[in-house]
């Protein structure tokens, strides 16, 4: 699986959505990414990509794409 | 008009109307009269926003007076001071009063019961026992209440023993005595039911007494568990006693002698001598007949204490006025029962719900009594892995551990956060210092689970003292440390743990736990921390405390106008998390504000309003989703009054009773007395302090304050400022977001350094 799929996948697990509907997708634009379900998108991404977030990065993952350049900066390439 | 003239209105023979154009005035005037001569009350009403009322009399919230003594006599006038009954672990109101108040609540009683016994004094009948005067903690409570009822009788007869058990022989004498005759019988709804009823229905026991007319009180809180009604109660005085005028009683301590007698009918009736309202639980609007609410009291008898306008924690339903069947007059009621108290998160208060004493496992004892604690390595892969297992299931079972808190604590304890703090503060000579005792607080419930991870981290052994309340977040964690434990892969764990929940008084355990603790910690308010010190410690081993602290915010009003709307709405989403997360009842709650407005900017005032406004509208749109309950927001009223009247006069400004979960008080510089002292807001309250230099922020920041969140400042700045300044308080600045996070650095210590010691080179 790459890296997009993963990141991908817990999108679509936590959240409930469908792949078509992850472009775009805000924080707190749907009920499930309140600030809980953050959480567990934030601990789902460092167990998946062995990585430790830094609590700014935390609080500025606010869109499907900001989490992409996000992990990008702790090496997590996706094509 | 004086009291006495009141009291010759018939208790029940004036239309409401009528009644409105005579007590309206008149109340408003006793408003005056306690303004004048009670100084806490006159700062409790100048604070507060105009009354445009009904009855433009303002109220006062009933808990008020069992955290003030009010009073608006001299303190050589006191005649009494009455004392409610309090349910065990609650505070009693204390109503202060002279002669003359008392004497005019008593005729007032009188009045109202004339209406329904008449004058003639009648065999009376007590259902309670005569040691209730001889007790003098009982005598507050109950005793007041009979005595004021007994001049209506004669022959008293006592029908309870000192234990509580009915006194058949003496009773059936009684009512031979007066066979024929009406008789007057009396007592609280509770033991007429568990000492007459009940024991009469089970021995199929009965009594003769249809002459009689029974007037009980007190309320079916006490009985809710068994599903008793006065319906109920009516039903089984009839089989048992052939009782036909049966009526209860609405009253209270507050208002003593002003009571709600039930007519024929079965509804509660405001007499001609006080009146009565239903406001709304939303906004504490006067409701229309028909529509719940809460009942608030007014009566005028009120005079050596501010109590003539009282917001009770009781919910009714107005019936209807005039109109009653019984062709009494004025407005007719129905009491629904008592608010439900809310499980308030956060450090401080008090609350009674108390847990079911558990059986002390023999493991707890054998663990108290064996020599050593087992002991590991800082970040031990035991306690990491543990932990790891924790957060999983947690985060996982999101049906199960839905409460925030808890997701909260899941989140935190994520292997990838452990890992962190493995990075920060592990070295491979780092040991744990033994067994740590951790005194938890009892509204933080997840804090427990908070202290013991960093135990286990740190690689001690923990006890864990937990409240002896019940909460539905801390018996979920308990229950899921206490299952994981039993698995083999953590054995070792399991004897490096004892969560032993207990209540305070049993000193004998904490005293045990502190002798054989290396560490103690203690989170808890000043009160607990100094009656935990004086438990002794080995020579070696220390305390680590956690008293109560209060936190603040600094806005940069610049930074918030030049917010696109999207950033403002970011911050507020922030802010709320920081605010709202524990009922804004933590330590690291901010609830002092200082809105910044630099002087270079040249702000003009409706400027700076327009700022606030800004920021508000943002929060309050976030606070939408605060689930602020009638409970919490009379608390949160009842500590503003309470803050007002021992505040200098003008400190506070607008503490009116807010239903919204933004509640804002302007403070002035006088404020910090009350702000060293520890106060600080709950349920989203906010004191709000204007400045145009940071100095003036200095005398604010004393040892009392912990956090200070920065919104549009730079937290690495502000620290370099407080070093500068030479700031005695403030241990953590954080960006918004960022307050409630626990860390391992809390109140300005490091907590696994505490807890650990390192084994050194050289």
């Amino acid at each position: 699986m790459t890296n997009l799929e993963k990141y991908n996948r817990i999108f679509k697990e936590n959240l409930g959505v469908k792949e078509e509907e992850l472009p775009g997708l805000e924080y707190r634009k749907l009920p499930q990414w309140d600030s809980i379900g953050h959480m567990d998108l934030v601990a789902d991404l460092e167990e998946t990509f062995e990585i430790q977030m830094e609590t700014p990065d935390v609080l500025a993952f606010t869109s499907y794409e900001k989490g992409k350049e996000m992990l990008a900066e702790y090496g997590v390439v996706m094509e | 008009m004086d009291y006495q003239e009141l009291l010759k209105l018939p208790a029940f023979g004036v239309p409401q109307k009528k009644k409105e154009q005579i007590l309206a005035p008149y109340l408003r005037s006793l408003t005056e009269r306690h303004r004048n001569t009670c100084a806490e009350y006159k700062k409790i009403l100048d604070a507060g926003k105009a009354c445009e009322d009904e009855a433009a009399v303002p109220m006062l919230p009933a808990g008020l007076f069992k955290q003030l003594e009010l009073k608006s006599i001299q303190e050589e006038k006191i005649f009494k001071i009455l004392q409610s009954s309090a349910t065990s672990g609650q505070v009693p109101s204390r109503i202060v009063l002279d002669q003359k108040t008392a004497e005019n609540q008593q005729r007032t009683l009188s009045k109202i019961l004339e209406d329904f016994i008449g004058t003639k004094r009648l065999p009376m009948l007590i259902f309670d026992t005569e040691e209730v005067f001889k007790d003098r903690n009982l005598f507050s409570a109950r005793g007041a209440g009979i005595l004021g009822f007994a001049v209506h009788g004669r022959d008293l007869c006592y029908a309870l023993d000192h234990n509580l058990f009915l006194n058949e022989e003496k009773v059936r004498e009684f009512l031979s005595r007066h066979q024929g005759e009406t008789i007057l019988a009396f007592g609280f709804t509770w033991l007429i039911w568990s000492a007459f009823c009940k024991p009469c229905m089970e021995q199929k026991k009965v009594f003769p007494m249809e002459n009689a007319v029974l007037i009980h009180g007190g309320g079916f809180k006490k009985l809710a568990g068994e599903g008793i009604t006065n319906e109920r109660l009516k039903e089984v005085l009839y089989q048992t006693a052939g009782m036909k005028r049966i009526h209860n009683y609405y009253g209270m301590a507050e208002q003593t002698g002003s009571i709600y007698m039930e007519c024929e009918c079965g509804h509660l009736h405001v007499s001609s001598y006080s009146e009565l309202f239903i406001r709304s639980k939303n906004d504490f609007s006067v409701c229309k007949p028909g529509k719940p609410g809460l009942i608030q009291v007014l009566s005028p008898a009120a005079e050596s204490y501010p109590g003539h306008s009282i917001l009770t924690e009781d919910e009714g339903i107005l019936l209807g006025e005039d109109d009653c069947p019984c062709g009494r007059k004025g407005k007719y009621f129905k009491v629904l029962g008592r608010i439900p108290a809310a499980e308030v998160r956060g450090c401080s208060d008090t609350m009674e719900n108390q847990r079911k004493p558990e059986k002390t496992g023999t493991k707890k004892e054998n663990l108290l009594e064996s020599a050593a604690y087992p002991i590991l390595p800082a970040f031990s892969e035991e306690a990491m892995c543990f932990l790891e297992e924790v957060s999983q299931i947690i985060r996982r079972q999101r049906d199960v551990f839905p409460e925030e808190d808890l997701r909260s604590f899941g989140f935190w304890c994520r292997r990838a956060n452990l890992e962190r703090m493995k990075q920060q503060y592990g070295t491979e000579f780092r040991l744990g210092r033994g067994m740590v005792f951790h005194i938890t607080p009892s509204n933080v419930p997840v804090m427990f689970a908070y202290s013991m991870a960093i135990g286990l981290l740190a690689g001690c052994s923990n006890v864990l003292k937990l409240s002896s309340r019940s909460t539905v977040s801390g018996d979920k964690l308990k229950s899921l440390f206490e299952k994981l434990l039993e698995k083999k892969e953590h054995h070792l764990l399991s004897s490096m743990i004892i969560i032993d929940p207990y209540d305070s008084r049993e000193i004998r355990k904490t005293k045990a736990y502190s002798l054989r603790c290396d560490r103690r910690v203690i989170w808890g308010g000043d009160e607990t921390i100094q009656a935990v010190r004086a438990f002794p410690l080995q020579p070696w081993a220390e305390d680590l405390v956690f008293f109560h602290r209060n936190s603040v915010m600094l806005l940069s009003a610049d930074k918030i106008r030049k917010m696109t709307e999207s950033e403002l709405k970011q911050l507020a989403e922030r802010c709320y998390r920081d605010i709202y997360a524990m009922d804004q009842n933590a330590c690291s709650s901010p609830s002092l504000l200082f809105w910044y407005f630099e002087t270079e900017k040249n702000w003009k005032q409706e400027e700076k309003e327009t700022v606030k406004q800004r920021f508000w509208c943002a929060v309050s749109e976030e606070a939408k989703r605060y689930p602020l309950d009638v409970w919490r927001k009379i608390r949160k009223w009842e500590d503003l009054c309470c803050l007002a009247a021992v505040a200098k006069a003008g400190t506070l400004q607008c503490i009116g009773i807010s239903a919204v979960p933004v509640t804002r008080v302007k403070v002035d510089s006088k404020f910090v007395s009350l702000w060293e002292q520890g106060a600080a807001g709950r349920f989203g309250t906010f004191f709000e302090y204007e400045i145009s230099e940071k100095e003036e922020m200095i005398p604010f920041l004393n040892y009392r304050v912990q956090t200070m969140v920065c919104i549009g400042e730079e937290p690495d700045e502000i620290r370099r400022w407080l070093v500068g300044k030479r700031i005695a308080g403030v241990d953590r600045v954080v960006l918004s977001g960022e307050a409630s996070q626990f860390s391992v650095r809390w109140d300005g210590k490091n907590l696994i350094e505490a807890l650990t010691r390192t084994i050194n080179q050289g």
